[in-house]
């Protein structure tokens, strides 16, 4: 069974089958409110909810219940060591030489060999293939090892720069 | 990297690969609701290159792959792939039954005919997971 749309005119009223959103619950229940917290929405300080989460998903789970209280020093001590490994830069906090808002995704090597951000993409294909035979993806293999049926397809990078709130992430 | 496949020409037999529908999605999350559970959602980073290349996939069962143009290789050399890659037609199917075969091994079973959607219960928690993200 699938469900079709009946008609495309724009439906206002909610006997029309508008959708109600938060914005027209927020018209309907209190019209002088401009926002969430004038409906008397507070946030919690994130510390206690995430204590929170955790007690009543460990009492789900049947185990102890962290407190933050009683932990020792030790418990809050990070490693000096990258956790995802030497694959994972934490390059968001700046952006690329040469990147500017509206720069573009190269389509092809050379495309990006010439664009402002080489030096980045060169990187990042490095860390790539990296990473694919940390994972040990493929295996190096003679070409004239090749029997005549064998096929050989052609690979590329494929470019993107990838993007967080209209800032840079990674590429 | 992206990699060009020929149907017909035996490079691949078979691409399907389930994935939930959206209305299943909305199914997990009313149960969550109704049941009190946590919803949580995990993605699994470079699904594809964790699976396992299936004895039929490419050509005589075997893939070759010219280095990328930028990545400084010997051309006397070419790549055999060991693991699904990106691009691949069959990369999607491969990682869905290296999956399935892991928690039909474990004892776990398929959400009614939803073969893409899984029922497990970890130390009383159920988890129902989807292809390549899991929503706890």
């Amino acid at each position: 069974m699938q469900m079709f749309c009946t008609s495309l005119k724009p439906k206002t009223k909610q006997g029309q089958g508008a959708d109600l959103n938060i914005m027209t619950a927020r018209k309907i229940t209190n019209p002088g409110a401009k926002s969430l917290f004038d409906l008397g929405v507070r946030c919690k300080p994130r510390s206690d909810t995430t204590r929170g989460m955790i007690a009543a998903f460990d009492s789900m789970l049947g185990g102890t219940i962290f407190d933050a209280a009683q932990a020792s020093s030790d418990d809050f001590k990070t490693s000096d060591q990258n956790p995802f490994g030497d694959e994972c830069h934490l390059r968001s906090s700046r952006n690329p030489v040469g990147y500017s808002k509206g720069a573009r995704d190269p389509k092809y090597h050379g495309q990006a060999m010439r664009s402002a951000m080489k030096a980045e993409w060169i990187m990042s294909q490095t860390s790539e293939m990296d990473g694919l035979w940390r994972r040990g993806v493929f295996e190096k293999v003679l070409r004239s090892s090749l029997t005549p049926q064998d096929r050989v397809f052609i690979s590329r990078f494929h470019y993107k720069i990838k993007r967080k709130g209209g800032e840079f992430d990674k590429c | 990297m992206r990699q060009k496949g020929e149907d017909g020409v035996h490079d691949y037999d078979d691409a399907f690969s389930p994935v939930p529908a959206a209305s299943r999605f909305r199914t997990i999350l009313s149960l969550a609701t109704q049941q009190n559970m946590f919803t949580d959602h995990v993605d699994i980073s470079q699904a594809f290159v964790q699976g396992k290349l299936l004895p039929r996939d490419g050509h005589n069962g075997k893939v070759y792959i010219s280095s990328p143009p930028g990545y400084d290789e010997d051309p006397l050399y070419v790549y055999r792939l060991l693991k699904p890659l990106y691009g691949m037609p069959f990369a999607a199917r491969a990682w869905h039954t290296t999956m399935s075969a892991f928690l039909t091994k474990e004892g776990r079973a398929t959400v009614g005919f939803e073969q893409s959607m899984w029922n497990v219960t970890i130390d009383g928690a159920r988890i129902l997971r989807g292809p390549t993200s899991m929503i706890l």
